[in-house]
């Protein structure tokens, strides 16, 4: 997958869509890639809480 | 070098077969350090498997004392031996002493003057050359069964001229130097292009890469990464580099640490996501990526 050329899929998978959305809001490389950061983050493993709505 | 006469023996036999190959004018040079670390001498194993994994090994080698430094294209060539140095008597004969040095000559079309300061210091150490002809044929000296070895060069002899653009005429680097004495002629033998299945005539060099670092914090840094090529206003970038090129490493703690994202913004400009580290760390970043080469850079963690 592109997305892991760039991100560490492991340590993405530690962090939480808050973390991931405030430090990757922005890049370049997900607007090349074209793909929103909530799909990325879940192509990397990342897991979205349902209780924490607070983080879409 | 002198010809060494032996006195129990015949002539050499002057028969030759129907078809042998033949070298052609000179395409490119491989520039080569004469001696590996251990004082040995570099050469091409000719029992290899010439490949592209045997010559991206040899240009990408992090021994420099090995590493291969492919020239670009070249062309006005000539690569002449000067007449022998003889002495003559006052009844009109003359006594060859020994044969006359093999210059050569070549320029490298529009190049930069960048790449005239990093060849005129090979001229620091013991460097050969290996000869690459227009059919992609590889020249060295064949004097030992399996091997064949680079050209030796004088490198005191080793000269690299930029020559400025004129109203007629691009600019370009003229190259001069004189192949070591004892460089035999009757030794150059090849490794046909047939042999191989590399083109080597497309070998480029490593190209180096600077990089600053900024925006340094606990959790990340962004790195600006250039060539020494460019403007002196805008160097080029280096571009398209990711994840698996980089590792970084805490000296303060001597750990690995797992970079989380490496992703390009502008041009050769990189942020760099990492595990949280402590305040005063010191970090070193490496590169690791083909045809690139970059000095270990430290930062220091704020």
């Amino acid at each position: 997958m592109d997305l892991e050329k760039y991100f560490n899929k492991e340590a993405i998978a530690e962090m939480s869509f808050k973390e991931f959305k405030e430090t990757y809001t922005g890049s370049k490389v997900l607007s090349t890639l074209k793909i929103d950061i909530k799909d990325a983050f879940k192509q990397l493993g990342g897991k979205i809480s349902k209780t924490s709505k607070s983080e879409d | 070098m002198a010809t060494l006469c032996t006195c129990d023996f015949g002539l050499g036999n002057s028969g030759t077969p129907n078809c042998f190959p033949i070298a052609n004018v000179t395409n490119n040079l491989i520039i080569v350090p004469t001696y590996d670390s251990s004082g040995a001498r570099n050469y091409i194993d000719t029992t290899a498997t010439l490949d592209s994994t045997y010559f991206t090994a040899r240009i990408n080698d992090t021994d420099t004392s090995t590493r291969w430094y492919p020239l670009p294209a070249m062309k006005n060539i000539e690569d002449v031996r000067a007449e022998a140095i003889t002495e003559s008597f006052n009844d009109g004969t003359s006594v060859k002493i020994q044969q006359g040095a093999r210059t050569f000559t070549g320029v490298m079309i529009k190049e930069s003057p960048v790449l005239v300061g990093k060849i005129a210091n090979y001229a620091c150490t013991k460097i050969s050359a290996f000869v690459v002809d227009i059919d992609g044929n590889i020249i060295g000296n064949g004097e030992e069964a399996d091997k064949l070895y680079p050209l030796e060069i004088d490198n005191e002899s080793w000269d690299a001229i930029y020559i400025k653009s004129t109203d007629t005429a691009v600019s370009k680097i003229q190259l001069n130097y004189t192949y070591d004495r004892n460089e035999d002629d009757g030794n150059l033998r090849m490794i046909l292009a047939s042999e191989m299945s590399q083109d080597v005539r497309d070998l480029k060099g490593l190209i180096d890469v600077n990089v600053v670092a900024d925006t340094i914090t606990t959790t990340g840094f962004n790195l600006t990464a250039t060539f020494d090529y460019g403007s002196q206003v805008n160097p080029l970038a280096f571009e398209g580099s990711v994840l698996a090129d980089w590792t970084l490493y805490n000296e303060t703690t001597t750990s690995s640490v797992t970079i989380t994202s490496v992703t390009e913004g502008a041009a050769g400009v990189y942020a760099f996501v990492i595990p949280t580290q402590t305040s005063a760390d010191v970090m070193t970043l490496s590169l690791s990526k083909n045809r690139f080469e970059m000095a270990d850079y430290k930062i220091t963690i704020p």
